[in-house]
C-alpha cells in the first residue's frame, strides 16, 4: 500500500511539475516571421516542422535548445511533449526523409537569440529571463 | 550473291568474328556484372562506413543537415535505391517516397551496417534492387555490345570491301571466260591489280581468249570453206554423175573383185552391151587375141598394187568391132582406206590411133621431103650469100663505072688532043725551024712541069707580064705577032724568068712557029701524061674490084696486111658515094698490121662503109668516121655515122640471116649476118651504139 501510495506521490509529482513547465516562463522569439502573436497550437505546430514558410514568404528556420542547453528537456517537454532524446529522434527522422530543413541546435539562449537575429524567418523559444530585444518578442496566447 | 567468291570469303570469316565478339560480349557481361558486383560491395562498404561515421557524427553534433547532405551526396553518386536506418525503435527510409517500396525478395541486395550512438543502438540498412544493378549493367553492357557491334560491322564492312576488292579480278576473269565460253571475243580491257597470280592468270585467259578467237575464226573460215567445198563438191558430184551418165566417154564402176556394178550409156553405145547383160562380169569381156597380153598384166599389175592405171588398150565390141581407148581406171577406196571398187573412164582413141598410122607415114615422107629441101636451102643460102655479094658488087657498080668512065674519058679526050696537036703539026711548015730548034723544042717542053689549071686571072696577069716585056725586049717584032706569042708561051707556062726559051724563041726564024710547036708539043706531053695517069686510076679501080670479088682460093689462107690500106681501098671502091656530099673522116694508125683473110675483111669493112653510107640518105650533113684505136692488147675499130638512131628492134635483129630493113632497096639481109661470120673468123666482136645524134659499130680485135 505503502509502494502504491509513493507511486501516486511520484507520479503527482512529476505531473505537477511537468504542468509548471508553461509558456509563462518562456519567451517565443522570432525574426521577421510577419506575425508577433501566436496562439500555442500554431507555434507547436510551426515548431514541429508542419509550416516551411511564413506567411511573408521567408522560409521557417526553427532554432531549439542542443542537448547541453539546460533547458533543453523542459523547452522539449513544453513544445514536444516529449523527451529531448525523442525531440531529436523525431528531427532526425523529418530530416533523414529529406522532409524537413534541420533546425538549428543552439548550445545557450543567447546563441539562440543572436542566430534569430541574424535570420529573417527564423523562430525559437528563450527563457525570460534572458535579455531580449523587443523586436523579436512573438506573444504566445493560450 | 550467295555464290559469289567474295561473299564465300567473306562469310566464314564473318561467322567467325561474329562467334567470336558473341563470347566476348557474353564474357564480358559475365565478368562485368562480377566485378560490378564486387566493386559495387566494397564501395556500399566503404560508403555505409562514411556514412555511419557521419550519421553518428551528425546525431552528436544534433547537425542533422550534413547527414541529409551526405546522404544526398552518398545516393547521387552511388545510386542505391533506398537507405533504412533503424535507431531505437524508429525505422527511418531515405528518401521518405522509398518508404512505401516494395522489393521482391530475389530482387532485394541488403546491406546492413549497426554502431551505436548518442539515441542508441543503430542500424543502417542500403537496399538495392537487382533489377537496378541489371539495368546498369545491361546498360554498361549495352555500351559495350554497341561497341562490339560498331567494330563487328567495321570489321566485317572492311572484310567485305577487301574480298570485293580479292574476288573482283576473279570476278572479271569469270566474266572473261564466260564471254570466252559464250564465244564473245569483242576486245576489252579488264583492270586487273598487278598481282603475279592474278596477271598470269589473265595474260592465260587472254591469251587463251586470243587462241579460242583465233580459233573460233579458223573454225569459222573453216566451216565456210567446208560449207563452201561441200557445195561445190555436192555441185561437183551432180555435174560428175551427169558427166558420168551423159559423157562422151564410157564409164565403169567395178567392185573390188572388178565386177561391173555400173557402166554409162555412152560405155553402152562404145561396146554394144547394155548393163544388164554385163552387169557382174569383168573387163575381159572386152578383151580378145589382138590386146597386147602386156599391156593387160600391167594394168592387172597396178590394180593389184592399187595404183591409178594410164593406158591404152585395143578392146572389141560386142558386134566386133575394134576399137582403142585410152584407159584411166582410180582405185577407190573408203574412209578406212578399204578398197571398195574401181572406176574406169575410156575414151576412145581409135581415130587418134588411125591418125597417128597416118601422121607416121607422113612424118617419113615429110623427113624426106625435110632433108631433101635443106640440101636446097643450103644451096639457096650459098646462092643468096653469092647473090649478095652480087649485089653488093652491083651497087658499087655505079661508083666503079664513074671511076672508069672519068679516067677513060680523060684518056680519050687526051688521046683526041694528042691526035689534034699532031695533026695541027703536021699541017704546019716546020721546015723554018732549024734542027736546033726542033731539039730545043723536043728537049724542053716535055720536061716543064707545071700545074696544068690556072685561073684566068693568073693567066691574063701573066700574059700581061709577057707582052710588057716581049714589046720592051723585041721592039722590032710588031705587036700582034707579039700578042700570039704572049699568049702561047703563057699557055705553055713559060715565064718572064724563062730566059732561055724566050730568047730561043725569039732567036728563032719564026718566033711563033716556035713558040706553037713548043706550046704544041708541051700539051701533047700534058695529054700523055694525063691519060697515063687515068690509065693508072682505071687499073686501080679494076684491082679493087678484085680485090673484092677475088676467088675463094686465097680467102682461105691468113696473111699480114696494112689496116689503114685495106679500109682505104674500101673507100676507094666507095670512092663515087663518097663524094655525093659525105665528110669522111678517115683516122687509122698507118702502122697498124694485122693478120687475117684480107679480102674477108675487106667484105666487113665494105658492109660497115656501105651501111653508114645508106644510113645518110636522108641526111642534109652527112658524116661517117673511121677510126682506130689501140687499149692494152685490144684493137678497136670504129665506123659511126650521123644518121637516124637504129631502133632497139632493129638492133637486136639485124645480125641474122635474111633480117633486113631495106626491102625496097632490094637489100637481102645478109650483110650485117656476114659481118658476124666474118667476125667469128677473125676471133673478133663487134659493139653497136645508137641514138639520134650518132650511130656507132665498134669491132673489137685481140692483138697477138
Amino acid at each position: 500500500m505503502v509502494f502504491r501510495l509513493v507511486i501516486f506521490v511520484s507520479i503527482a509529482f512529476f505531473h505537477l511539475a511537468l504542468k509548471a513547465q508553461s509558456f509563462s516562463n518562456y519567451q517565443v522569439i522570432g525574426n521577421s516571421i510577419g506575425i508577433k502573436s501566436m496562439d500555442e497550437a500554431n507555434f507547436k505546430s510551426c515548431m514541429k516542422g508542419k509550416n516551411n514558410f511564413w506567411n511573408n514568404n521567408n522560409q521557417v528556420l526553427i532554432v531549439l535548445p542542443s542537448s547541453s542547453h539546460p533547458n533543453a528537456e523542459s523547452i522539449s517537454k513544453l513544445i514536444y511533449n516529449k523527451s529531448h532524446t525523442s525531440v531529436r529522434k523525431y528531427w532526425l527522422s523529418l530530416v533523414f526523409q529529406g522532409r524537413v530543413a534541420s533546425p538549428k541546435f543552439c548550445d545557450t539562449d543567447q546563441e539562440i537569440i543572436e542566430f534569430i537575429q541574424e535570420k529573417k524567418g527564423a523562430i525559437g523559444i528563450v527563457s525570460k529571463s534572458s535579455n531580449i530585444p523587443d523586436n523579436l518578442k512573438i506573444t504566445i496566447q493560450p | 550473291m550467295l555464290k559469289s567468291l567474295g561473299f564465300r570469303i567473306w562469310l566464314p570469316f564473318s561467322l567467325v568474328l561474329f562467334s567470336v565478339f558473341t563470347i566476348l560480349i557474353v564474357y564480358n557481361s559475365y565478368k562485368q556484372e562480377e566485378i560490378y558486383l564486387s566493386n559495387r560491395k566494397s564501395e556500399i562498404d566503404k560508403l555505409a562506413k562514411t556514412l555511419v561515421k557521419q550519421i553518428k557524427i551528425g546525431i552528436e553534433e544534433e547537425d542533422f543537415e550534413s547527414i541529409k547532405k551526405s546522404l544526398e551526396i552518398a545516393r547521387s553518386s552511388f545510386g542505391f535505391e533506398m537507405v533504412k536506418l533503424e535507431l531505437a525503435e524508429i525505422s527511418i527510409n531515405y528518401p521518405e517516397n522509398t518508404k512505401n517500396l516494395k522489393f521482391k525478395k530475389d530482387e532485394v541486395i541488403d546491406e546492413d551496417f549497426k554502431f551505436n550512438t548518442v539515441l542508441g543502438n543503430a542500424e543502417l540498412c542500403f537496399i538495392t534492387s537487382t533489377k537496378q544493378i541489371n539495368d546498369i549493367l545491361s546498360k554498361n553492357n549495352r555500351s559495350t555490345i554497341y561497341i562490339f557491334l560498331l567494330v563487328f560491322l567495321f570489321s566485317t564492312s572492311i572484310f567485305l570491301w577487301f574480298t570485293l576488292k580479292i574476288s573482283r579480278p576473279f570476278k572479271d576473269l569469270v566474266s572473261l571466260a564466260n564471254r570466252i565460253e559464250s564465244q564473245d571475243y569483242l576486245e576489252s580491257e579488264i583492270d586487273l591489280p598487278n598481282t603475279e597470280e592474278i596477271q598470269i592468270l589473265h595474260k592465260s585467259l587472254v591469251s587463251l581468249k586470243d587462241s579460242l578467237k583465233s580459233r573460233e575464226e579458223y573454225k569459222d573460215n573453216l566451216l565456210k570453206e567446208l560449207k563452201f567445198q561441200v557445195e561445190e563438191q555436192t555441185y561437183e558430184l551432180n555435174q560428175l554423175s551427169l558427166v558420168a551418165k551423159h559423157t562422151t566417154n564410157g564409164v565403169i564402176i567395178t567392185d573390188e573383185n572388178r565386177k561391173i556394178i555400173w557402166v554409162n550409156d555412152s560405155f553402152e553405145k562404145l561396146t554394144g552391151y547394155n548393163l544388164n547383160e554385163i552387169k557382174g562380169k569383168t573387163p575381159k569381156l572386152f578383151q580378145f587375141e589382138k590386146t597386147d597380153p602386156n599391156t593387160i598384166a600391167k594394168i592387172n599389175k597396178q590394180l593389184d598394187e592399187r595404183e591409178t592405171v594410164n593406158e591404152e588398150i585395143l578392146n572389141r565390141s560386142k558386134d566386133g568391132r575394134e576399137y582403142w581407148l585410152s584407159l584411166n581406171i582410180v582405185p577407190i577406196f573408203n574412209d578406212e582406206k578399204k578398197l571398195q571398187g574401181f572406176i574406169a573412164v575410156e575414151i576412145d582413141i581409135t581415130e587418134k590411133k588411125n591418125r597417128e598410122v597416118m601422121i607416121q607415114k607422113m612424118n617419113e615422107t615429110l623427113e624426106q621431103k625435110v632433108l631433101e629441101n635443106t640440101k636446097k636451102n643450103i644451096d639457096l643460102s650459098k646462092t643468096l650469100v653469092e647473090q649478095d655479094k652480087l649485089a653488093t658488087i652491083g651497087e658499087i657498080s655505079a661508083g666503079i663505072a664513074h671511076d672508069l668512065n672519068t679516067p677513060l674519058g680523060t684518056i680519050r679526050v687526051g688521046a683526041d688532043n694528042v691526035r689534034f696537036m699532031i695533026d695541027h703539026l703536021l699541017s704546019k711548015d716546020l721546015t723554018t725551024l732549024s734542027a736546033e730548034d726542033l731539039q730545043f723544042i723536043l728537049k724542053h717542053a716535055p720536061t716543064r712541069n707545071v700545074e696544068n689549071f690556072i685561073g684566068g686571072l693568073q693567066l691574063r696577069k701573066e700574059k700581061t707580064e709577057i707582052i710588057e716585056f716581049l714589046k720592051s725586049e723585041y721592039k722590032e717584032i710588031d705587036e700582034t705577032t707579039l700578042y700570039s706569042i704572049a699568049e702561047l708561051m703563057v699557055k705553055s707556062r713559060i715565064n718572064i724568068n724563062d730566059d732561055e726559051i724566050i730568047s730561043r724563041i725569039f732567036s728563032s726564024a719564026n718566033p711563033f712557029l716556035f713558040a706553037d710547036v713548043f706550046y704544041q708539043i708541051y700539051q701533047a706531053c700534058n695529054q700523055l701524061e694525063t691519060i697515063k695517069n687515068s690509065s693508072d686510076k682505071a687499073v686501080k679501080v679494076v684491082q679493087d674490084v678484085r680485090s673484092f670479088i677475088k676467088g675463094e682460093g686465097s680467102q682461105n689462107e691468113k696473111r699480114h696486111f696494112n689496116l689503114k690500106e685495106n679500109i682505104a681501098t674500101v673507100i676507094g671502091v666507095f670512092r663515087y658515094e663518097i663524094a655525093q656530099g659525105i665528110d669522111v673522116k678517115f683516122e687509122v694508125d698507118p702502122s697498124i698490121e694485122l693478120v687475117g683473110f684480107d679480102v674477108k675483111l675487106f667484105q666487113l669493112w665494105s658492109n660497115l662503109l656501105k651501111n653508114a653510107i645508106e644510113a645518110l640518105d636522108d641526111q642534109e650533113n652527112k658524116y661517117v668516121g673511121i677510126f682506130s684505136e689501140t687499149i692494152d692488147n685490144k684493137l678497136f675499130i670504129t665506123f659511126e655515122n650521123n644518121g637516124p638512131k637504129i631502133p632497139e628492134e632493129v638492133q637486136k635483129n639485124m645480125f641474122k640471116k635474111f633480117y633486113t630493113t631495106k626491102e625496097k632497096k632490094s637489100g637481102s639481109g645478109l650483110g650485117l649476118s656476114i659481118v658476124r661470120n666474118i667476125l667469128t673468123d677473125h676471133n673478133a666482136s663487134i659493139d653497136v651504139y645508137s641514138d639520134d645524134e650518132i650511130t656507132r659499130f665498134t669491132v673489137s680485135f685481140e692483138l697477138k
